[in-house]
């Protein structure tokens, strides 16, 4: 592999009109973490979820390890699991948390989510939050989420 | 173009006008609906929430048979992704419903009494949809309605800085115009379905 990044012009110009999308650059050009979102909370709550879609192109796996944003106390990678009706929320495991080679890894209601403990202040519709996303290869990835109900 | 001509035309227009509107209204009364949750079979009331009040101290009735849909949600504030995503979805379905949301109300029963008051549940549901409800209480009286409705719940254990999670039955009830305990979505139910079952029940 060339030591000099290439990129082809539809490239280019899809990561300039994707103005949410944000690419990686920790070492490869095709990992990418696409529409990240929270739902708004309401006032008073202590607590948040924020939720995206993480693309590994390239032939390693890798792996989400933390996250942290200026909303949040802390946040913790959680994983909802829902059985005969019964909703159980726990820290997820190593491998839930693989983001594999030529795979996905996505966070959304009901399963894998950021979970947003301590909200220094509340997501509000329309108002973006910022949060950065760890991955083992990667590195951090910084995220403006939209605030949305979804 | 002749008077014939035209009157031919308009006709033709009329009847595809009318078979595009009538057509999907026939097909619709043909076949039954089939709902996205689970009907139960059954004519007993559902259980009252005895013991439990909102934040002005008032009980709900969920099962006076006002006409009324009452959807009943057991959930807590802490819960950052299973409950607030069943409420926003209540939520769309009643702005989906239109006219006919009116007839459908949400009573979410608090089962976090330790951490959640009535007064913050009620700010809590009112931040999804105004018309959203909650009662909570004395944890014995939440542990029997929940299990009047056949609700599991479990406080996790906490950690070091006292948060737990509560292991919960994340299930959306719905208590028919008659005051019975009819059908049963799963927590992950969509709008677009929810709305369907509902507008079905409505009739």
């Amino acid at each position: 592999m060339s030591g000099v990044a290439r990129f082809s012009l539809p490239a280019v110009l899809a990561v300039l009109v994707a103005g949410p999308l944000v690419t990686a650059c920790g070492g490869t050009e095709t990992f990418e973490v696409s529409d990240p979102w929270a739902r708004p909370t309401a006032p008073g709550a202590e607590m948040g979820a924020i939720y995206f879609v993480a693309d590994n192109d390239t032939d390693v796996d890798d792996s989400l390890v933390a996250a942290t944003s200026p909303w949040c106390d802390e946040i913790e990678l959680h994983t909802t699991d829902t059985r005969d009706g019964v909703m159980s929320m726990y820290p997820a495991t190593d491998e839930q948390l693989v983001v594999p080679a030529g795979g996905e890894l996505v966070a959304e209601p009901g399963g894998l989510h950021l979970m947003c403990v301590g909200l220094t202040q509340p997501i509000v519709e329309g108002e973006p939050v910022e949060v950065t996303v760890t991955f083992a290869t990667a590195g951090d990835v910084a995220l403006t989420a939209s605030a949305e109900h979804r | 173009m002749s008077s014939r001509t035209r009157l031919a035309l308009g006709s033709v227009v009329l009847v595809v006008v009318a078979s595009w509107f009538v057509a999907p209204r026939l097909l619709g009364a043909l076949a039954p609906h089939l709902y996205a949750g689970t009907v139960l079979q059954g004519d007993e009331p559902a259980a009252a929430m005895t013991g439990l009040a909102n934040g002005a101290g008032h009980e709900i009735a969920v099962s006076g048979g006002d006409g009324d849909l009452v959807l009943v949600y057991f959930g807590y504030t802490h819960c950052p992704d299973v409950c607030p995503t069943t409420l926003a979805t209540v939520a769309e379905s009643r702005r989906r419903l239109g006219d006919d949301a009116g007839a459908v109300d949400l009573v979410m029963v608090g089962v976090d009494p330790g951490r959640d008051t009535a007064a913050e549940l009620d700010e809590y549901v009112a931040f999804f949809d105004p018309t959203f409800r909650a009662v909570t209480g004395p944890e014995a009286a939440v542990a029997e309605v929940a299990s009047a409705y056949g609700v599991f719940y479990d406080h996790g254990e906490a950690d070091a800085d006292g948060d737990y999670t509560v292991d919960h039955t994340a299930t959306l009830m719905g208590i028919d115009g008659d005051g019975v305990l009819r059908i049963v979505w799963p927590p992950d139910i969509s709008a677009e379905a929810l709305t369907a079952d509902l507008a079905e029940l409505l009739g």
